[in-house]
């Protein structure tokens, strides 16, 4: 996903990247956890579970697939993540650490731009999802507008 | 200062940025303005401008999966600085919703290309705008995951402590935020949530403005209970403690018009006023419904909001006069139920918890049962419509009705001449009003003489009696369906 990157700026991201395995049922983050990673998906896929007073473990999205991005809380403060993220097969993925992030949007920002509009269209496709999610049957709803 | 830079530099979502950015984005852009019902822009159509809402509203509208024709508005806005159409700043570059002009509406157009290039001279720029745009789309997401949540569990308490759940990080320990679950817990402190949330919204930083802002969407309903939950008090008030000089007949007028301005806010259903007799006079009986908890006032007094609905939208709508009810003897610790009833004038009737008492042992059951029925004759002989419920209690609308017990058509048998029996039949009162649709139908009435020639043997009453019981149970039934 990080193809229109110069190749000095991918050395640097994978300087600091690392590549984990996880199994089936792993959590990748936790809610409310510093957010200290951004993580590419190169195989598997997870889903988005939500948990507040009352509500626990609230399903909000999913996503799998090759360059599915998760972590998009690292380009935003309070930089924490707000969904805890679980492993609903066998995954692996590219940690990308925020430090090696932050490095390049203050030192690159023409390099850094183009990062930030990938979270941001991953952030973007996870509030669709969620929004399609609240869509009901066009039967049953509001007006269409006057 | 020119106009437009004064519109990019108020608008939240441009406002952190550098001025000097936007002094430049400024002299690009243009104000654009749509008549009510136009489309602004069309979901899945290329985004090459985003907007900032200057003055009007706006609908977002997205067409569903599955197909179905026609789009599905999910939300409106008519917040001045409202940021739309942001697809012209993520790839694909595609609207993700139609956005449509719900009145003539003002907008300012920044057009896709024109940022593009400005980001591309100054990538610092366009760093700062991607967090900006990372920073809104968080909030929107944020926003979104709680009305799944508020929509899966239906309750508004439990939405607004998962947005502030997932806003924990970004608010001060000491933000009056955290208080607002607790004052929606109890009806009494209700009206203090708003308090609080109206002030936060005007008065908070950025972070607290938005979820305020997000909260009241979410308890725009939760609002609406209370007004209504303020008008019951107010209706109390008016009954239980109006001026002793005023006559009975005086205070329920009062209170019916009061029940009116109340009921007429909500969705109802009435079907078959015109099988109200000409002129009043005569019986009505009515199945009864229990009370929904969240309309009990501080004293623990429940207004029944059925026998109010007869009462007010049907019967002073139709005679431009309250009826006459009668009620239970209230309990020695209801004192709310009794300053409320005493003042209306309505003839009581003595279950058995009043013939238990010492308070006036010389009175016999029958005793109380001919004070009754002279009084309840009398009213009717004057004029007056009088309301009974025949089950004596009160239940869900789903178990309703429960066994009618035989009094009101004694009465009928009592009074000469012989008053006509008016069959009513309620549904949903015991639901949250705000929430649900209500119903009464009125049915034909009809004389106890046609179907009982003799009141005075028991078999053939209480056969007919029971008979009326199952024939209301199947008209509620009726009543239901016309509600869905």
């Amino acid at each position: 996903m990080f193809e229109d990157l110069p190749s000095s700026t991918l050395e640097q991201l994978a300087a600091g990247s690392d590549l984990i395995e996880f199994e089936a049922g792993d959590f990748v983050v936790h809610q409310h956890d510093e957010a200290l990673a951004l993580f590419i998906l190169d195989s598997g896929a997870v889903e988005f579970l939500i948990r507040a007073e009352g509500v626990d473990d609230f399903l909000v999205g999913s996503t799998g697939g090759s360059g599915a991005l998760i972590g998009w809380s690292i380009a935003r403060e309070p930089h924490r993540y707000t969904a805890s993220v679980r492993c609903v097969e066998p995954s692996r993925a590219i940690r990308i650490r925020r430090s090696a992030v932050e490095a390049i949007l203050r030192d690159d920002p023409r390099s850094g731009y183009k990062i930030l509009q990938h979270v941001a269209q991953a952030l973007a496709e996870r509030l669709e999802a969620a929004r399609d999610l609240l869509v009901p049957d066009p039967q049953t709803t509001a007006p269409a507008p006057q | 200062m020119t106009p437009v830079l004064d519109i990019l530099t108020r608008a939240p979502f441009f406002e952190p940025l550098p001025e000097p950015d936007l002094a430049a984005l400024a002299k690009e852009a243009r104000v654009v303005r749509h008549e009510a019902g136009t489309r602004i822009v069309t979901q899945h159509d290329a985004a090459e401008a985003c907007y900032v809402l200057i003055e009007g509203s706006v609908a977002l509208s997205v067409a569903p999966d599955s197909g179905s024709s026609g789009d599905v508005v999910v939300r409106r806005y008519s917040h001045p600085g409202r940021l739309l159409g942001w697809s012209a700043l993520v790839a694909p570059f595609r609207y993700r919703a139609t956005v449509t002009a719900l009145e003539p509406t003002r907008l300012l157009q920044l057009e896709r290309g024109c940022l593009e290039r400005y980001m591309d001279r100054h990538p610092e720029f366009g760093v700062a705008l991607m967090e900006r745009l990372i920073w809104v789309l968080g909030n929107r997401l944020r926003e979104t995951r709680t009305r799944l949540i508020t929509r899966r569990y239906d309750t508004e308490t439990l939405a607004i402590r998962a947005l502030l759940d997932q806003s924990a990080e970004q608010l001060h320990v000491d933000s009056a935020l955290h208080k607002v679950p607790y004052y929606l817990e109890n009806r009494l402190t209700v009206a203090d949530a708003f308090q609080a949330l109206e002030l936060v919204k005007a008065h908070g930083d950025e972070n607290e403005r938005e979820i305020a802002t997000h909260a009241l969407e979410i308890l725009r309903q939760v609002r609406k209970e209370l007004r209504l939950y303020q008008d019951l008090q107010a209706v109390y008030e008016t009954v239980a403690h109006a001026s002793r000089e005023l006559p009975p007949e005086e205070i329920r007028r009062r209170c019916c018009e009061a029940f009116i301005a109340l009921f007429e806010k909500l969705d109802c259903v009435i079907v078959g006023e015109e099988n109200l007799p000409d002129s009043p006079g005569h019986i009505i009986i009515m199945n009864h419904l229990v009370n929904h908890p969240d309309n009990t006032l501080p004293n623990r007094f429940q207004l029944t909001l059925d026998t109010h609905f007869v009462s007010s939208m049907l019967l002073f709508r139709k005679y431009g006069e309250a009826p006459v009810r009668v009620i239970r003897k209230s309990l020695r610790q209801e004192f709310g139920h009794q300053s409320y009833y005493d003042r209306l004038g309505n003839i009581y009737v003595y279950s058995g918890h009043a013939d238990e008492s010492t308070e006036d042992p010389g009175i016999s059951r029958e005793d109380r049962r001919q004070t009754f029925l002279d009084a309840a004759r009398d009213t009717l002989l004057a004029g007056r419509n009088l309301v009974i419920c025949p089950e004596g209690t009160s239940v869900r609308t789903e178990n309703s009705p429960v066994a009618f017990k035989a009094g009101a058509f004694r009465l009928a048998a009592h009074v000469r001449p012989e008053p006509l029996i008016v069959p009513i039949a309620v549904a949903n009162f015991d639901k949250r009003i705000t929430r649900t649709t209500l119903a009464a139908v009125v049915h034909p009435p009809f004389r106890l003489s046609q179907f009982v020639p003799d009141a005075g043997q028991d078999d053939a009453l209480f056969a007919f009696v029971n008979d009326c019981q199952r024939q209301m149970s199947g008209w509620v039934r009726d009543a239901i369906d016309l509600t869905r």
